[in-house]
């Protein structure tokens, strides 16, 4: 009955028409940027129709490099406004076709220089047969690109799928704007005064002296701290997954590896989209759990509701301005608000050393952030009454 | 029956309670004091949320640290200044409350009804606390702190900012209540308890003056309270020489009540000394005496 009450006291706080307001300007931009599209390259059925006929292994016998009519924004124009809506739909699907007929060509590539950092699958080839030759078969360097080699050949290289709208939608789900802002902003909004507002409404000490309010309660406030979260994680993106499929209808992009996206063409994971999907939203409401309970312990240590809202934006936009040397930097100066994405987690090949032995990011940072989950929690039980009772 | 025992409280050097040692029964006990002489310290500590420095507090034997929230099971307590939702209705609100103390919904949903009822929000338990007049948010909070049916009810100056109308139902409402437990309430205000009281704490030096009735304490100031009609220029004479109590013009003459231990002169009428009397007997000789000094 607490939790309930909790979670409701949440639900019915001003700060929840805030978070309908920013779903409703998300769902706006997707469709502005959709209604864009289409008044830019034509209708979506045809576009689709002739983009499917091209889906599966890439014939380069046919491939010519088309003009590009796309700008850096990834906004397509054409200067030549006699161009009919097929030709425009032609252009840009061959250009599409063109770009990943060249990420498959780069698969195999074995440019020297690419032997000092190998990303390609003959480039980590080469790598491993040199560090063989010189004997250092057991060492994790040797471990480290064997286990790369052993995922990108069950991969296989990227091959075309017509992915108008999936692309979009895989980097409006999984790229750090949504998982920095939306999902960050929204976590702190709801959750920083959890704990901290009680004081600001003078229910601290009412709380305080009833027979719940020390053991319960807190657990009580934790429990709808996780649940609104999972709630909000799961409603932003079911919005942004919905809106984007039914808009764009394309449904075939699903059922391909997901290296055949190209937001994703240098993963070496096994996954279908649908699957990276799915692990995508597991792996936020993880990271965003473990976000939302170092939320919740500011909340909990700070009386000021105010200071507490300060303190968890602080923690989590100062991050961005650091400039950690590496990729390892700087997932240690952004933990664990990045393991909520999955373009982290499932984009490229990160392991970490664990006792000589290469363990995958996407295993390691699901396990930390439990981690952080049990400590936080415990910190919270032991220290919010002592913090608040002299 | 609850027993404070050797009870102090200080906050670095400042001592705010020194060796409170205090026994409460059924029925309604005032603390008296002024501001700043550790009221709501005490309270606060008989709500578990101060520590003590020393001492002890037992509630039927036991000791309330050991009670834990057995202890806070018995008791309701209003704070100075009521925590509220703005955006909840007093309905919502009580249930919140209702589901910190334990109780079950069922008999909660009768109860916070019933409650609303006597302190005569009924009409409004539905509409949100925002627009709600001070008074109307302290008979919520007194609902909140009667919701679990306290053996010790805990009213840190309830009456602050209320109206008369609002007060003098709100004084109504503790006397039926103090019937059936132990009413702690704290004051300043010597109205807010003259008749309704039926034990009197007051606190000076940071320890317990009296622990009486009102009648006792009363006893204690009986033959030291008069008024006297004078030209206002022999006023200022007075003014030096005792303590007033209270004035009262009336065209070139002044009536003037004061405090004297002592023979009387002959023109001086004795009165029945009142609680307001003696709050001021009690605190402002205190204050005279250092500024003598």
């Amino acid at each position: 009955m607490l939790i309930k009450e909790e979670f409701l006291k949440i639900i019915r706080s001003p700060r929840m028409l805030v978070m309908l307001f920013m779903l409703c300007l998300l769902g706006i931009n997707i469709f502005t940027d959709f209604t864009e599209w289409k008044k830019t390259v034509g209708n979506i059925d045809e576009y689709n129709e002739y983009a499917d006929g091209l889906n599966g292994e890439i014939d380069f016998s046919t491939i010519k490099k088309p003009v590009s009519y796309m700008d850096d924004d990834g906004r397509y124009h054409f200067a030549d406004e006699t161009k009919s809506n097929n030709d425009k739909i032609r252009a840009v699907v061959q250009e599409r076709y063109y770009y990943v007929a060249e990420r498959n060509k780069g698969w195999w590539s074995s440019e020297e220089e690419q032997l000092e950092y190998p990303y390609t699958y003959t480039g980590i080839e080469n790598y491993l047969s040199c560090l063989r030759n010189n004997g250092m078969e057991d060492s994790y360097k040797y471990r480290y690109y064997a286990k790369e080699l052993l995922m990108l050949n069950q991969v296989g290289a990227p091959q075309f799928v017509n992915s108008v709208g999936t692309n979009e939608l895989l980097q409006s789900l999984f790229g750090m704007q949504t998982s920095f802002i939306a999902i960050c902003i929204s976590l702190i909004i709801l959750t920083a005064p959890i704990f901290s507002g009680e004081d600001a409404n003078n229910m601290d000490m009412i709380i305080l002296s009833t027979k719940n309010g020390r053991g319960k309660d807190v657990r009580a406030k934790l429990v709808s701290s996780a649940l609104i979260g999972f709630l909000w994680i799961t409603v932003l993106y079911l919005v942004l997954l919905l809106i984007h499929l039914l808009l764009y209808k394309n449904f075939s992009a699903l059922w391909v590896n997901m290296n055949w996206i190209p937001v994703f063409h240098g993963s070496p994971y096994h996954l279908t989209t649908i699957q990276l999907i799915f692990w995508g939203y597991i792996a936020y409401l993880i990271g965003g759990l473990a976000v939302n309970m170092i939320y919740c312990l500011f909340s909990a240590m700070l009386k000021s509701a105010v200071l507490s809202f300060l303190s968890c934006f602080l923690i989590t936009l100062l991050p961005i301005f650091f400039n950690p040397n590496g990729l390892t930097g700087m997932i240690a100066a952004h933990f664990p608000q990045i393991s909520m994405s999955a373009d982290m987690l499932f984009g490229s090949y990160i392991a970490v050393n664990i006792f000589g032995r290469p363990i995958l990011y996407s295993i390691t940072a699901p396990v930390l952030s439990i981690f952080i989950i049990l400590c936080i929690c415990l910190v919270i039980k032991r220290l919010y009454v002592k913090i608040r009772i002299h | 029956m609850l027993i404070l025992n050797q009870l102090s409280k200080s906050y670095g050097n400042e001592t705010v309670l020194k060796n409170i040692n205090l026994e409460f029964g059924k029925g309604l006990y005032a603390l008296l004091a002024p501001n700043g002489a550790g009221k709501t310290t005490l309270i606060k500590i008989l709500a578990t949320l101060i520590i003590p420095s020393s001492g002890n507090i037992m509630y039927n034997g036991l000791n309330i640290v050991q009670m834990c929230d057995q202890y806070r099971a018995e008791i309701g307590y209003l704070p100075q200044q009521v925590g509220y939702y703005a955006n909840y209705t007093p309905r919502q609100y009580l249930i919140y409350l209702g589901a910190l103390k334990d109780i079950p919904r069922k008999q909660l949903n009768g109860k916070v009804g019933q409650l609303l009822d006597l302190v005569g929000l009924s009409d409004v338990a539905d509409k949100k606390m925002r627009k709600f007049s001070g008074g109307m948010i302290q008979r919520v909070g007194i609902v909140g702190a009667l919701l679990n049916d306290p053996q010790i009810l805990l009213l840190d100056e309830p009456t602050a900012g209320l109206d008369p109308k609002e007060r003098m139902r709100f004084k109504n409402i503790v006397s039926e209540i103090s019937n059936d437990c132990t009413v702690i309430l704290s004051t300043h205000i010597t109205a807010d308890i003259d008749f309704i009281a039926n034990y009197i704490i007051m606190l000076k030096d940071h320890t317990v003056l009296y622990h009486d009735t009102a009648e006792q304490i009363r006893s204690h100031y009986k033959e030291c309270v008069y008024e006297a009609v004078m030209p206002q220029s022999r006023a200022f004479e007075y003014r030096k020489q005792y303590l007033i109590l209270s004035e009262q013009y009336d065209g070139n003459n002044v009536r003037l009540r004061f405090y004297h231990r002592g023979i009387a002169e002959q023109d001086w009428i004795l009165q029945s000394p009142n609680l307001e009397d003696i709050f001021l007997i009690v605190y402002k000789e205190e204050e005279r005496e250092t500024v003598k000094c």
